[in-house]
């Protein structure tokens, strides 16, 4: 286990990519949150105009507060959640290629490592520890947010006491970390894909990467009119894919007036566990990612550096 | 274990290219073997197979254990250096000795620092920012100071200034003598090493040409100085190779007579270059 | 050209190995030379076969070869727990072997020149010759000597 916590080490020592991406991002939505909040004026709900914020105040239920604040903090979860599928596909398509580049992999290979050891500590590097780095920064950025909110609005009589609901920072919470976990059983095949190429590409992983899938997609619809793998592959890496498996229904729908909005009021209630494990399709993307995993440590194995 | 390396009948392929062709060849312990072998002899390809970075048909047993099956384990027990220091380039020095003590359980840390003490590195350099000579002195540093059985140098000491090859034999020959090491090097160096040696081997197109101790040499292996009126003569005994010198010729024998070229002027014992260079282009094949 | 500094002063043995005997045999010959000279005393220690392996690059076994044939002459004894030392009447017995060889080999040889040259051995042994002059030293400790170089054919290997 120690040596596996070395590798592990080993991989954040070389890709920073790991926490620099989520607080760059976290500075990024701060600052705007910043902008937004001192210097255009008055912060509004949800992009709201002064006029509608009015009409809240006449008809905003505690329970319309609350989902508007799941919302937002769901929003600013999801933004971290899609960054970190972008990274861990760009961490995993370097991940083996990187040592070939750099010719080090002799040396890696002078130690006591396994190729299993060596490729499943970057596979946790890309599911495990960038999710959770991300989550916690994802988590930090939205108590910020709303630490500023808070103190602009604190003239607001009608919001006090509500942009702090333990019931709806509990249920997103909750869902940061449900989404964080699915997302990594999700994206598994995609990192094992990503892995493999690292492996076995002479160059330019990442187009190895991305062509094969989209060449293939496309000779099915040149061929037979149908855009099956066009689809699977494009669920998986979305964001989109995911929540569709992970999460359902819109919750209680709250409606105001004319102003339709179908916001749940804390995000515990999007939750599907047992959908998602239940799932066919998830359950065959993990077999999928299992044998692509697989592929990389034998290919790690034999595949000769040539001196 | 006596034997460490016993390897039979190796092949390899790449593509149309024959690296090995049936090599065969064993190290004992406690021995410390040069491989010599022009480029692209299959020198490169030998040391991967027994370091299980490529894989052989024949059989290959290092330490008992397969290398290709098995390398993590082996790299336990032994230790390497590759021709061109390949230390990635991102890594820090202080990260470099750190990663190897974790994941290492033979790294003497004290070691390490002793070697690297003398040297102009800073730990936390990047490997990137350091010049070949010192890359090369760290990697020393970091493969010498694991307690290994099997030692396998390839161009150890190439980029190495004066004083630091010096440093590395000395301290090569100080662990040879305090641990029951055993040292398979190749070098093309071969004047620096050859009285380090216990033990010969030459390859040439995949094959072992040579498998010989040191000290058996002389017995089987001879070099005349002959005047130019003995030339005729010492032509007649079959020599491996020829040369002219100015006012004299050079013959090297295999299993000659001794008797016979005693009379014909100076005999001596050949040096490993001389060898060499008569077992690949003169000797039978 | 070797720089200076290794421990010490400039060995009496130079790393200027020839071909024409076993390394250690000449090993044994400059340990033999240096008692002869007065260098190495009765009961001085040799240099450690690390120090001598180190310093010139050989294989220990060889150094240890070497001593050991300096055992078997008798020349030098091995103290337990403490190495090799140069054993007592080792000079003795070195001078000895010397003048039996001078005595059988090349006393005859002067003798008959002093007798064909018609001197007296008194006027010879009155008049101690002038010592010779200084040879510069023959080959760098570094680089073959000359002669192996000089190769018509240019064969690297």
């Amino acid at each position: 286990m120690n040596k596996f916590l070395w590798l592990v080490r080993r991989e954040l020592w070389e890709a920073r990519s790991v926490w620099v991406a989520p607080a760059m991002l976290a500075a990024v939505v701060i600052g705007c949150t910043l902008i937004a909040a001192f210097f255009t004026g008055t912060l509004s709900l949800q992009g709201m105009g002064p006029e509608s914020a009015a009409k809240l105040h006449e008809k905003m239920t505690p329970e319309h507060l609350d989902g508007f604040v799941s919302l937002t903090l769901g929003v600013i979860g999801s933004l971290f959640l899609i960054l970190v599928m972008f990274t861990q596909f760009m961490y995993a398509v370097d991940a083996l290629y990187g040592e070939r580049r750099d010719r080090g992999i002799l040396f890696w290979k002078s130690l006591p490592l396994s190729d299993a050891e060596t490729v499943l500590s970057k596979l946790c590097v890309a599911l495990v520890v960038m999710p959770v780095v991300a989550a916690g920064i994802a988590l930090a950025t939205q108590i910020t947010f709303f630490a500023i909110a808070s103190a602009k609005l604190s003239s607001v009589e009608l919001l006090q006491g509500h942009l702090w609901s333990p019931a709806v920072w509990g249920g997103s919470l909750l869902t940061l970390l449900y989404l964080t976990v699915a997302g990594s059983v999700w994206y598994l095949p995609v990192v094992g894909w990503c892995l493999l190429v690292s492996v076995w590409a002479p160059r330019s992983p990442l187009m190895y990467a991305t062509l094969p899938p989209i060449g293939l997609a496309l000779a099915e619809y040149i061929t037979l009119r149908s855009h099956h793998l066009w689809t699977l592959f494009l669920e998986r890496v979305n964001y989109g894919g995911l929540l569709s498996h992970a999460l359902g229904g819109h919750g209680t729908v709250l409606a105001i007036d004319d102003e339709h909005m179908q916001v749940p009021r804390t995000l515990t209630e999007l939750l599907r566990p047992g959908q998602f494990v239940g799932s066919a399709a998830v359950w065959a993307g993990v077999a999928v990612g299992a044998g692509l995993i697989a592929g990389a440590i034998w290919l790690r194995r034999t595949r000769d550096e040539a001196a | 274990m006596a034997t460490l390396i016993e390897a039979q009948g190796l092949r390899k392929r790449f593509g149309k290219t024959v690296a090995l062709d049936g090599a065969s060849f064993k190290v004992e312990t406690g021995r410390i073997v040069g491989l010599i072998g022009p480029n692209g002899a299959g020198k490169t390809t030998a040391l991967k197979a027994v370091l299980g970075l490529a894989r052989c048909e024949g059989t290959l047993q290092v330490l008992g254990l397969d290398p290709y099956h098995d390398r993590d384990r082996l790299m336990e027990r032994v230790s390497f250096i590759a021709d061109v220091a390949v230390l990635p380039r991102w890594l820090r020095v202080q990260q470099a000795v750190d990663f190897v003590a974790g994941v290492h359980p033979r790294f003497r840390p004290d070691r390490c620092q002793a070697f690297l003490e003398r040297t102009a590195i800073k730990r936390t350099s990047r490997i990137r920012e350091l010049s070949k000579g010192m890359i090369t002195q760290l990697h020393l540093a970091l493969v010498m100071a694991i307690d290994a059985q099997l030692l396998v140098l390839d161009e150890p000491t190439l980029g190495l200034d004066i004083l630091s090859r010096k440093r590395f034999y000395d301290s090569l020959l100080s662990d040879y003598m305090d641990a029951e090491k055993t040292i398979l090097v190749t070098t093309h160096q071969v004047e620096e090493i050859e009285n380090i040696l216990t033990d010969l081997l030459f390859i040439d197109r995949g094959r072992i040409v040579l498998d010989l101790p040191m000290d058996e040499i002389p017995a089987h292996y001879a070099q005349l100085l002959a005047a130019p009126a003995q030339a005729e003569a010492a032509r007649a005994l079959k020599p491996l190779t020829e040369r002219q010198l100015l006012g004299r010729h050079v013959f090297l024998y295999q299993d000659a007579d001794p008797a016979a070229l005693a009379g014909l002027g100076e005999v001596r014992q050949p040096s490993v270059a001389d060898l060499f260079v008569a077992k690949l282009h003169g000797g039978a094949a | 050209m070797t720089s200076a500094p290794y421990a010490g002063s400039e060995s009496p043995m130079d790393a200027n190995w020839n071909d024409s005997q076993p390394i250690y045999r000449q090993l044994r010959d400059r340990v033999v030379a240096m008692i002869l000279e007065g260098a190495l005393k009765e009961g001085d220690p040799l240099p450690s076969v690390r120090n001598v392996a180190a310093e010139y690059r050989l294989n220990p076994l060889t150094v240890l070869k070497g001593y050991q044939e300096l055992v078997d002459e008798q020349l030098v004894e091995k103290r337990r727990g403490r190495g090799m030392y140069v054993a007592e009447g080792a000079t003795r017995a070195l001078l000895k072997d010397e003048r039996q060889r001078f005595l059988e080999g090349e006393w005859p040889r002067v003798y008959a020149t002093i007798q064909r040259l018609g001197f007296k051995a008194e006027e010879l042994l009155a008049t101690p010759p002038a010592p010779p002059e200084p040879r510069p030293s023959t080959v760098a400790t570094d680089a073959p000597a000359p002669a192996d170089d000089d190769d018509t054919t240019s064969e690297k290997s």
